[in-house]
């Protein structure tokens, strides 16, 4: 019998009792480890590539301020640092009402404000400060997601539409206090009645030619402001979304500054405030619901960079068409897209990192009799959950990063593009992020629901990334439309494609092999083909049934509405494309190495797993049975290829051990009645 | 220009306004509503069938007797009625820390219990009374998981261990005082270092014979007790499971029964009990932790009736294959099993509800300039969300029903099919409640979010269904192992497969039509042969990939592992085969008419829905591809076909009062009038009305009752009256 196995453990305790006249007189049962805790430093091998070189690829930028920034708050009593066996672990305490949540947040900005985090988030500018933002709000919102959209309303909301809606009498006026944080503002758009529909929100503003005023009204319950952030309790400045008429003309949704409490926090007059409730999650924001009653405000609170209202009343604009007015209004979500998609992949990291390091410690059932028990991540089934996860994570670091660098060097040129890519990653990264939240909660079993171990909580805190900032399935229908525009102009002008990585479809359709070895199937040619071919033969037939639906008497937008599936296929199809480019690129800015070859294990995971959970390749025939059969083997293939590394790129992903959770570590000895004294 | 849209009454109001001389001097804008809440039921064909009967079907037992507790939930102040516009909804408050939710789950427990709601549910008996407790147990569970889950460990876990594994002596001591709470059981099996893996648990119990007592230590700290529910705070006993020592013999996993608390609710000696914290959900169950430090029991604790230890300290069994002997320690866990399938159907039926009277109400875009916004329910990715899973709830209806059934009427020859049906449908149903769950709080958009709306909350709540009294991924395998057995046996004895409704691998294999007609593809036939062909494939290839491995040197468990997809995709063909059986099943018992055209509608979006979203169709080429575009093609127009009735089986004969339905639905728009959301506890007289409100078959009541409104006026959604109602009803807060 091996002497180290738990059985010979037993019966040596057992023994031990036995040879004592009497149980009751025996000294009490030493407490000696059955199961043992192996760090995986140890078990595993050791980094087979340069995990720094690997973070700087997937962090892309920023990553000593972000270190710093974490530091900060592993630094502070207010962020609950807690002690488990011998490690401490910083994260909120959610047992706690919502009132004391959003305390407890407002206190936490409070000491980021003191410590310089926010420097420049509102008077600076240029690609490299919006890059740190961008980071911070990574940061920031591993930590708490309550906190980083608390931050985002003000800083990046109303401060953002301050910024680009207003012009220079109110940036003087409230630029540095936003930046200071004295003026706390919130953005109220979202209606009772309308949501994702902006243009349909019922709030009224007139113009008061007498007294030089806007007369804004809430005209029945559905134009209730709601879900406003930071309403509820602490906000004392709004930006106020409404249709402005004047003279009986509707000239569409404008933006106005209202203030809504005074010094003392007093709700002003004209103005009615109650609270959105309780939540599945982020009840660290006050989100609240907003009435307005002819609140009157200056006419030089109009933020007028688009269009003005002068003194008599005349109505100026330098953009005549409503709809391109309206386009330029919802500019400033785009920042929000672009945040969410980035965090959406930060969050992912959180999760797996916790669920590949607990599934290197926990065993469970034995495959041989008296045999030891297994890893988790050892079971084939267990690698399938996960080691895609990864690489998909991975990949879409790249996307992010890509995303954020398009975005802080915008130009009018590339306004088009931002809004199709953070549509379509904003959606498919939060996809994406829900997704492993809930295989990660689940692969570790009953500890995935305690709030300590931070995946299950994290499922709840960010459950409103789907819908938020433009609805998923909304956005993915919108992307689907403007391939279509492209299509179609393409088609009408028989001009090349040009832009979104569509080039391809002006070369020859690219022919897949019909015997697929191993090396074909890892090849970025091979992938890249297969997804270019998905994408446009997705793309014609999208356009195909749109034009049947047309000819059969059916209006544009009701054929549009009849093709979803098609139009969900298609903005998948040209998604997924776009990532497996973005990272492939970083992967050719490699030179060859250990970090390449993983790079391209985790490329070639990604484009694969792809193919295998998308049935369109087969429904489409873009592969044959045996194709298909060959590219799940593969699949299976690099889960063993990926193994040995999945430690290693997990700890690349550059999160602090504080902000992982007990499971990650010894989480036998954290759960110990010993360090029950320490808690 | 319509004068009834929402342009030109803006342009209403504002005329009124430009007539003046001077804005200040206006009235106040009149609060006209602009959005209009249109009920449902009015805008809403009615109904094409009988929905007391369809109720009937998907219940399937005890209607009053559901009907008869949900009053009881809602007549009690502890269950926090809210009044939010002109109605009641019950729900726990979340926003309470865990402490605040375990001691309310408490008093809801004793309120429970003096109104009788527990009767027999530990000394009672027949298949009857179990049903009953079945039904009981998902009507409390759409109120609170907390609530059932604690009741359960102590009534079922603790309650059936001591019936099934104990004998006369411990029937005696405990039953009684288990069914009137006196007993507060709990059941510690799990342990830090094993769950899902129960025989590798380290707890160690050896027999004194000097004193006639069993020694019971937590050897280590992955031995402690842990997600023990009930342990943290209320439990007074407890059954422990441990490995048995006999000398120097590991006899296996048997069942003591320890006291942890004593009257005045202090931890006894020699036990030591810690918190297992908060929750993503559940936090209204106390659960812990558990060490034992030479724990002493007498030896008539150990329950005894498959083995027993004589005084003199000799072990004797009826049963002598450990395996044989594990598996009876392991069957007070099917109940639980049959339960989770059974309340994760009922809380998709909630969730639907809700979000069906949801999007019946809300619009959002035009599809045409000034034209009026779309209902969701009227877009097509809508209904393709929203009508399939309705149609895979009521499937799975029939196919718990006939899981509850079999349960209550079980012998030793059902058990095997018990314990695979129940593991199947555990992990399928459950998953399906997720998906539903997910899918509803976002088809609600940002309203899902908030819990009052229950929809974002439940999910929370349920998510431990999925892992826990068997974990889905470890059960499905389970399955698939097991059908394996079959097949080989079948093979070896060369005997036709008989049971678990295999009987169809007796016979030829079924041929699927090349050109597929809308008449084929609605046919039981066409969907019961295509889901037997799918089942009957993959039966085959599972074996023969595992059989293959095998031949490469891999040992029997080895091959099985690897082969794990295969095995998934088998659990699930024989899962799904066998919810569209029992659901066509429950269809043909119906004489022919609406209901039954419904059930063919609901039948025929389950089995190709089904189809639609398994890729092994196409994979393993059991349809052409243009056969699996007709399948595609008449899901969309079942989408059609079944959108009028959507209502009706969503709401109408949902086996829940109007209560919970109407919580984010019928007054989405009134009940968001200022001032009204906060908390109000609601009146004596106000629980008279409700409980007058409240029909089984609610419908007709609610339509008269949504005219009269109307006919009165009140409709209007936020005139002045009822603007400084609730704006007084603000300051008595």
């Amino acid at each position: 019998m091996d002497p180290q196995s738990a059985a010979a453990r037993h019966v040596a305790v057992i023994a031990g009792h036995l040879n004592c006249p009497s149980p009751s007189a025996a000294a009490p049962l030493a407490l000696a480890a059955c199961l043992r805790y192996d760090p995986p430093e140890l078990s595993e091998n050791p980094p087979a590539f340069d995990l720094a070189a690997l973070r700087r690829i997937l962090d892309g930028h920023d990553l000593e301020a972000r270190d710093w920034l974490f530091r900060l708050m592993e630094e502070s009593p207010l962020f609950c640092p807690r002690r488990r066996g011998d490690r401490t672990f910083v994260a909120p305490d959610y047992n706690q009402t919502k009132e004391q949540q959003r305390a407890v947040t407002m206190r936490r900005i409070e000491y980021l404000l003191r410590r310089g985090v926010f420097e420049g988030w509102v008077t600076g500018s240029g690609p490299e400060a919006e890059l740190r933002k961008l980071a911070f709000f990574e940061c920031i919102a591993i930590y708490d997601h309550s906190l980083s959209i608390k931050l985002g309303v003000t800083y990046f909301l109303w401060g953002g539409a301050i910024r680009f809606f207003g012009t220079k009498r109110h940036h003087d006026k409230w630029l540095k206090a936003t930046e200071d944080y004295q003026v706390k503002g919130c953005f109220a758009m979202t209606e009772l009645g309308h949501g994702s529909n902006v243009r349909g929100i019922e709030t009224i503003a007139i113009y008061d030619t007498n007294t030089g005023e806007f007369v804004i009204n809430t005209p029945c319950e559905s134009a209730q402001k709601y879900w406003i952030g930071g309403a509820a309790n602490h906000a004392t400045h709004t930006i106020i979304f409404s249709q402005l008429l004047i003279n009986g003309t509707n000239q569409g949704i404008h933006a106005f500054v209202a203030q809504i409490r005074d010094a003392d926090g007093n709700v002003c007059p004209n103005v009615r405030i109650a609270d959105c409730g309780h939540k599945i999650g982020l009840n660290g924001v006050d989100n609240g619901r907003i009435w307005f009653d002819n609140l009157r405000v200056p006419r030089e609170n109009l933020l007028n960079s688009v269009a003005d209202v002068l003194p008599d009343g005349q109505y100026v604009s330098s953009i005549k068409d409503k709809d391109k007015r309206f386009a330029a209004f919802m500019a400033p979500l785009t920042f929000g897209r672009v945040n969410i998609a980035a965090t959406a992949v930060y969050i992912s990291k959180v999760a797996l990192a916790i669920t590949v390091r607990y599934a290197l410690t926990r065993r469970a059932f034995s495959i041989s009799a008296n045999g030891p028990e297994v890893l988790l991540l050892d079971y084939p089934s267990h690698q399938w959950r996960i080691l895609p996860l990864i690489a998909k994570t991975c990949a879409m670091s790249s996307a992010a990063n890509y995303l954020k660098r398009l975005y802080v060097k915008r130009t009018p040129e590339t306004n088009k593009s931002i809004h199709i890519y953070s549509s379509s990653l904003k959606a498919t990264l939060t996809w994406h992020n829900m997704r492993a939240l809930q295989e990660c909660r689940k692969a570790c079993g009953g500890q995935g629901l305690k709030t300590e171990n931070r995946i299950g909580i994290l499922n709840g805190e960010y459950d409103v990334q789907s819908t938020f900032e433009g609805d998923n399935n909304v956005l993915m229908q919108q992307v689907s439309k403007a391939l279509l525009a492209e299509y179609l102009a393409a088609e009408k002008m028989k001009s090349p494609f040009n832009g979104l990585g569509l080039e391809h479809m002006n070369d020859p359709c690219p022919i897949i092999p019909a015997n697929l070895t191993s090396c074909t199937i890892r090849s970025i040619k091979f992938q890249l083909d297969l997804l270019c071919l998905r994408e446009r033969d997705l793309l014609g037939r999208y356009a195909g049934e749109v034009s049947q639906y047309q000819a059969q008497g059916e209006s544009k937008q009701k054929a549009v509405l009849l093709s979803h599936q098609l139009a969900d296929e298609l903005a998948r199809a040209f998604t997924e494309r776009t990532i497996l480019q973005t990272f492939a690129d970083d992967e050719m800015t490699q030179s060859a190495g250990p970090l390449k070859e993983l790079l391209g294990l985790l490329r070639s995971m990604y484009a694969l797993i792809c193919v295998e959970e998308d049935a369109s390749f087969l429904r489409y025939g873009y592969l044959s049975l045996e194709s298909a059969a060959a590219v799940r083997k593969e699949v299976m293939k690099l889960c063993g290829d990926l193994r040995p590394h999945a430690l290693s790129v997990v700890s690349s992903f550059g999160i602090p051990d504080a902000f992982l959770s007990p499971i990650a570590f010894d989480w036998i000895q954290a759960n110990s009645w010993a360090s029950l004294s320490n808690e």
